[in-house]
């Protein structure tokens, strides 16, 4: 065996020729460095896959160390060491956000909260956000206690106190249904014994910003169907076969179809409503990758089916090349191919894709987008949604980037196979930005509508479908 | 390459770091995750660390970062000092296991190395040139070395690097 020496120097032979190829590096032409990545990241995942996530990590870092003797004493390693406590002061700011601080929640008060959306909060997507929100609110609040914002805490508790009963009132209110009558949501949760989380396979503890967005069991709710008035030329048909219903065929052993989002909603059910269901691993396993896959700016996946061996998802991007590296990727952590239909959007819709996806990172809460194609033809659209609210808005943004309201459309517009997609967005609140009659191109106009929504905190949610019209 | 403290240098507030870092470039993002991933081969941790790392240190004020520096130059030169304060720390909290580790990893890094010379068997130049750079060979001296003029040593230059980041996406 070398001895230790001669091994450090063999080592730093590795250090020097860094240093020799770093230069290299920052001395290399912008253009150049990025058609380099683009010929490599043909065969391996980008290099700035999860540089986003990366960069929030780090800013959370710093935020929490602060001060220099916190720094001597250590560095953190991504997703190491964590304790219960460090995860709870890690709560984000965002309030929306609220998958992650809910669990930290759970974990730190040991409350059965529910986290996630759930395939019976598809039609209950107000119910759904105040089960989210309000529990965010007190592990927000514990966060701040626990970061000694005594101040903040206080603030935070009285807008709960205030909050949370005239939230509820305005669900008995709805409606579309979030009244906690017997059949409903809110009240069958009330019900609902605590789960036997020692049924369920360990979890590892990492950090938020890892976690998959959802990947916890939840229980089986009861679906509400709340579906606005349709524009007389299209004709939305209530999901025929969505999971977590009761009266809905079994799905495969081990499958999960699941709604619009990565935010998988594990595991859903066809058994009574209340029942908890231990995940399957693997599901649970590609969930939380594809929960956590970044494919950078203009990307989008849209799962439909998760299991082991036959997994299906819709997956929206400006270019060819992050497709392969998911496909790339996915194979490799998960052992097998996953069917992907890919969807090459152009530069100037890419504002809706990231809509909803910036949307699917807020409220954890998605729905999928139906539509079937051969209708298309007949300039009648027809599909399937599970949205509810009053405030829907169906938008079609055109190749270049220009939206148009849903109202008598599909006509066909003369144009060669033009890449469409279809945007079925629903809120709380009618959207300012949407009143307009004409309206702004989709790299602006899905801006300010997040903007809007974000300030006047209004529940927003979003799908999107592609097609190609002729 | 850490920017010092001297009072005489205008470092940029927390504020403009939070805008700069923020604002990096797809090609800077990609060179800064192509440094962290060639010192992040002599260390037990992955590129992310080392970039997480550097960006917590720099947003939180503990690297300074001199008004004007280029964002590679200077997150680069975090990086290389963070790498190196890593590759140490084994020894420092020395047990059995982790020493043991060290050995492992230096093992693992000589193995690179080896690979690494092997890729230019084809190429004597270009191998010379890998081996001067191991031994800490720059500039002047690494051209001298090679024998080539200019422009042909800036191209073999490239080559080396390209064929070693082919080998890291294929070993990663």
């Amino acid at each position: 065996m070398r001895s230790r020496e001669e091994s450090s120097l063999k080592t730093d032979a590795l250090r020097y020729l860094a240093d020799a190829l770093s230069e290299d590096i920052a001395a290399t032409p912008e253009a150049k460095i990025l058609a380099e990545e683009r010929d490599d990241s043909a065969q391996r995942p980008p290099l700035t896959l999860a540089f986003e996530e990366l960069l929030a990590d780090a800013k959370a870092l710093a935020r929490k160390r602060g001060s220099p003797r916190y720094l001597a004493g250590g560095h953190t390693k991504r997703g190491h060491g964590n304790t219960a406590g460090d995860l709870v002061a890690e709560v984000p700011e965002n309030f929306s956000d609220s998958q992650a601080p809910l669990a930290e929640f759970d974990d730190f008060v040991g409350r059965n909260a529910v986290v996630g959306s759930g395939p019976e909060q598809a039609a209950d997507s107000g119910a759904s956000w105040a089960r989210q929100t309000i529990p965010a609110f007190l592990g927000r609040l514990m966060a701040r206690l626990h970061t000694r914002t005594a101040l903040s805490a206080i603030a935070t508790l009285l807008l709960v106190a205030i909050l949370a009963p005239a939230l509820y009132e305005r669900f008995a209110e709805h409606p579309g249904g979030f009244s906690p009558s017997p059949e409903t949501p809110l009240a069958h949760r009330e019900e609902l014994p605590a789960p036997d989380l020692t049924s369920l396979p360990p979890q590892p503890r990492t950090a938020p910003s890892q976690r998959p967005a959802n990947v916890e069991s939840v229980p089986q709710l009861p679906r509400v169907s709340t579906l606005p008035a349709m524009p007389p030329d299209l004709r939305l048909r209530q999901p025929q076969n969505s999971l977590g219903t009761s009266g809905t065929p079994s799905a495969a052993p081990r499958a999960q179809q699941v709604p619009d989002s990565a935010q998988s909603q594990l595991p859903a059910s066809a058994s009574s409503p209340g029942a908890m269901q231990p995940v399957d691993p693997a599901v649970r396993r590609i969930g939380s990758f594809l929960n956590s896959y970044d494919g950078g700016d203009c990307f989008l996946i849209v799962p439909l089916k998760i299991a082991e061996g036959d997994t299906r998802m819709e997956v929206y991007g400006g270019s060819r090349a992050p497709f392969a590296a998911l496909d790339a990727e996915f194979t490799r952590e998960n052992g097998f191919r996953a069917g992907m239909s890919r969807y090459q959007v152009t530069d100037a819709q890419c504002g809706a894709v990231n809509f909803v996806r910036r949307l699917r990172n807020q409220s954890g809460i998605a729905r999928r987008l139906d539509i079937r194609p051969e209708t298309l033809a007949s300039g009648r659209l027809s599909g399937t949604g599970g949205f509810s609210s009053e405030n829907l808005e169906l938008l079609l943004v055109g190749a270049d980037g220009s939206v148009e309201k849903l109202r008598s459309l599909l006509r066909p517009s003369g144009q060669t196979a033009q890449p469409q997609l279809l945007m079925a967005i629903v809120s709380d609140l009618p959207i300012e930005a949407l009143n307009p009659a004409v309206l702004d191109k989709a790299d602006t106009l899905f801006s300010v509508i997040f903007a809007e929504t974000q300030q006047v905190s209004n529940m927003v949610n979003a799908s999107v479908k592609y097609f190609k019209s002729d | 390459m850490d920017i010092g403290l001297s009072p005489n240098i205008e470092r940029s507030s927390v504020s403009e770091v939070e805008h700069a870092v923020a604002s990096l470039s797809d090609g800077e993002r990609i060179a800064l995750t192509k440094i962290a991933r060639l010192y992040a081969r002599k260390t037990p941790y992955d590129k992310g660390d080392l970039l997480q790392e550097t960006f917590a240190r720099v947003l939180s004020g503990w690297r300074a970062w001199t008004k004007g520096t280029d964002p590679v130059l200077f997150l680069g030169g975090v990086i290389r000092s963070i790498a190196w304060e890593w590759k140490n720390e084994g020894p420092l909290h020395a047990t059995a296991s982790t020493d043991l580790k060290m050995e492992e990893r230096n093992a693992n890094a000589v193995l690179d190395a080896a690979k690494i010379v092997a890729l230019f068997e084809d190429d004597p130049v270009a191998r010379n040139m890998v081996t001067a750079m191991m031994g800490g060979a720059r500039g002047e001296e690494l051209q001298a070395i090679s024998g080539l003029g200019k422009v042909a040593y800036e191209s073999k230059r490239t080559k080396i690097r390209r064929r070693i980041e082919n080998f890291f996406d294929a070993e990663p």
